[in-house]
């Protein structure tokens, strides 16, 4: 079929062909199979989380305790400090412990996706203008080798 | 000559109006939170109608473009590799099922696998450079919602096939 | 003709797929944070140093595999003695590794037990079945294979390999992965100055530098597997012992739960002992041994010596670590079936409470010690513990 021919077919052709039927079922069953797939994903749960600045961890604390840290880059280095309302910070993003889940509320970012990770208590928030990842630890302990 | 002079404005209105939609989609926040990373991908209408009245040459050439314009437009290192992944990406599915399989499948279908493959490339990508594997808890979501942005961008795509007018269509 | 141009389209896809993902036969993984004169490499650099590497390991991997027709360890095994064969530039400087070192340890690590290897089954043809429990061979059947498993009886001049028996026949797997950790760290020292970060193969680690962005400050940590993960550790079933305060070191570790399997309520491991002929049974249940960076060869000496010690009297490996480090500064950690363990030099090791206690106190209850340090001598006679038995008998319902 050539061009022409094709654009004919558009052109008459109703919305969905049953053809379809095939890419349906395989997409349905794409989905089935990422389903039992996360089963098998690591995504830690525990009772801390990390902070982690290009890829290195430089903060840690309890879920258990309902608190604000801030976290922003100074002079290329990363840090986290307790959140004062006074302060004004640049390239920072806000996390709230609350109900043994954290949240990124705050933040400047061009992009703002981390603020629309919701409240995890599993998995990681990310947010990639910054290379911040804020991660729920695992309950192993953790070596280099 | 007169052919060719026309080809080409057409290309530049669509490229135009493809950047246009690509980045007015970008200033909407991301929808879902389970699914982060995702996009309706509005500007694949305008790749699909340029596969349809063009050809998947010209297309790859209007992918590649629209990436390059848009990435001076809104310039930020890691959105112009998630949009690249899954431009390229559902341009090459798109492509190759059209040219393949069409018509025993609709557009719509077409369009659906292109949103698929695409919204998993994004995700990939972030996962590859921030390795944190537990975004793929997310992919089920990601594909439901892919399909329906696939209906979205299909649907769409046919109205302007079906509406607009011969002579604009008739081999530009 | 569009047909044509949709399977084009399709074969870009895969091939671009393809190309990103390098193929290996050996699984390696270096560390994502790696730096070289203090300045962090980009995803891209890296990205280029693993397709180097992968490269190189692939480039040994031809050269020593057993299994590979036509590498240069299959034709030795295929010759004839007398007969000339010409090595490839890593295999030479193996194999002269392997002189120095079955000297060293008074042939208590041979590279030449292959065919013994083969008899208990554990070479990559019986892949799938290391496990199945298996009567031992005849003695007779034992002793014709070390009669032809002396590395006394091969001559290496340069790159030229001679047998002085048709049937012997060489495994370098003893030293392999050890070597090529060593030619991956010459690499990358090579293109990069200063180089901070870890490099791993299997069980083969080399530690490069200081660890960079210490926020714990314990330096490069290293975990000892657990060796009985099936019946002790817990939480935290993975680590039996835990290093710390480590810098440019090569660490490697062997243990036998590697490929092994029980017969008669008998352990059978696949570090076979070069003097009986048989899977080693001095009671050691797990070796690792660090080297630092500062010995030739550093790589390939951790994973030699690392089974070495398998081979002796208890006493004797131990004495023998000893010696290695006064004269080199090598440090060993030896873990035996009554779980107690020995350590000699002066490496930091520490239990998983301890390690729990430094780096995670909220864990410190949740994790368990499995091993205990001995107390006094070490004796030849290893009685095995409980759990060890319990770990025997799990493997032998079959």
């Amino acid at each position: 079929m050539n061009r022409k021919e094709k654009i004919e077919c558009i052109r008459r052709q109703k919305y969905f062909v049953w053809g379809d039927v095939v890419v349906f079922t395989a997409a349905f069953a794409l989905v089935l199979l990422f389903f039992l797939l996360s089963f098998l994903t690591p995504a830690a749960q525990g009772n801390t989380f990390s902070v982690l600045y290009r890829g290195e961890e430089i903060f840690r604390a309890s879920l258990s305790e309902d608190a604000e840290y801030v976290f922003y880059i100074e002079d290329g280095v990363g840090k986290v400090s307790a959140y004062g309302d006074g302060e004004s910070y640049t390239d920072y993003n806000v996390i709230r412990v609350s109900a043994g889940k954290v949240s990124v509320t705050r933040s400047d970012c061009t992009d703002g996706t981390c603020r629309h990770f919701g409240q995890i208590a599993k998995g990681d928030i990310l947010c990639l203008p910054h290379d911040l990842r804020i991660r729920i630890d695992g309950d192993g302990l953790e070596t280099d080798v | 000559m007169k052919k060719t002079a026309k080809r080409v404005a057409a290309l530049g209105v669509l490229l135009a109006a493809a950047c246009i939609v690509f980045l007015i989609e970008s200033l909407v926040p991301p929808l879902l939170p389970i699914a982060p990373y995702v996009k309706i991908g509005l500007a694949n209408v305008f790749v699909l109608l340029v596969i349809v009245y063009f050809g998947a040459g010209q297309a790859f050439l209007f992918v590649v473009a629209k990436n390059l314009l848009t990435a001076l437009i809104a310039w930020s290192g890691f959105a112009f590799m998630l949009n690249l992944a899954g431009s390229l990406c559902a341009y090459f599915v798109m492509a190759g099922l059209y040219a393949a399989v069409f018509p025993r499948v609709s557009l719509v279908s077409v369009s659906i696998c292109g949103a698929i493959v695409s919204n998993i490339a994004r995700v990939s990508v972030v996962v590859l450079l921030m390795e944190t594997p537990s975004l793929y808890l997310q992919l089920p979501f990601v594909c439901v919602f892919s399909v329906a942005a696939g209906i979205i961008v299909g649907v769409l795509t046919i109205l302007c096939v079906k509406h607009l007018p011969e002579r604009l269509t008739n081999y530009k | 003709m569009k047909r044509a141009v949709a399977l084009l389209l399709f074969c870009a896809l895969c091939l671009l797929c393809g190309c990103s993902a390098p193929s290996y036969f050996v699984e390696f993984s270096l560390s994502q944070n790696v730096y070289s004169q203090g300045e962090k490499l980009s995803k891209s650099e890296i990205a280029r140093l693993q397709e180097d590497i992968s490269a190189l390991l692939h480039e040994i991997e031809s050269q020593v595999s057993t299994e590979t027709v036509g590498s240069d360890i299959d034709r030795i095994n295929a010759a004839k003695a007398g007969e000339k064969v010409y090595v490839g530039e890593h295999t030479a400087a193996m194999l002269e590794i392997c002189g120095q070192l079955y000297k060293q340890t008074g042939g208590a690590f041979s590279p030449a037990l292959y065919n013994l290897s083969r008899l208990w089954g554990f070479t990559p043809e019986f892949e799938g079945m290391y496990t199945v429990p298996r009567a031992e061979p005849s003695s007779q059947e034992i002793a014709e294979a070390l009669s032809v498993s002396s590395f006394d009886d091969v001559r290496v001049e340069g790159n030229v390999v001679v047998k002085e028996k048709d049937d012997v026949r060489l495994d370098l797997g003893g030293i392999a992965k050890g070597y090529m950790s060593d030619c991956v760290r010459a690499l990358i020292a090579e293109r990069y100055p200063d180089f901070s970060g870890t490099f791993s193969v299997m069980s083969n680690s080399v530690l490069m530098g200081q660890k960079q962005e210490d926020a714990v400050g314990l330096g490069y940590t290293a975990t000892l597997e657990n060796p009985r993960a099936d019946v002790t550790g817990g939480v935290s079933a993975n680590g039996a012992l835990y290093f710390t305060g480590l810098s440019d070191v090569a660490v490697s570790t062997s243990a036998d739960n590697y490929r092994f399997y029980v017969y008669d309520g008998t352990l059978y491991k696949h570090i076979i002992d070069p003097f009986t002929g048989k899977p080693s049974q001095n009671g050691v249940i797990s070796i690792t041994v660090l080297v630092p960076l500062s010995q030739e060869n550093a790589g390939a000496l951790a994973d030699a010596y690392s089974t070495a010690g398998f081979c002796m009297p208890l006493t004797q490996a131990l004495e023998f670590y000893r010696s290695l480090w006064e004269e080199q500064g090598i440090g060993a950690v030896v873990i035996t079936s009554d779980f107690c363990y020995d350590v000699v030099g002066g490496y930091t090791v520490l239990q998983p409470k301890e390690y729990a206690a430094l780096t995670r106190p909220e864990l410190e209850d949740s994790v368990e010690n499995v091993f205990s340090l001995r107390e006094g001598e070490a004796q030849d006679e290893v009685v095995p513990c409980q759990k060890e038995r319990e770990y025997i008998s799990l493997f032998s319902q079959e």
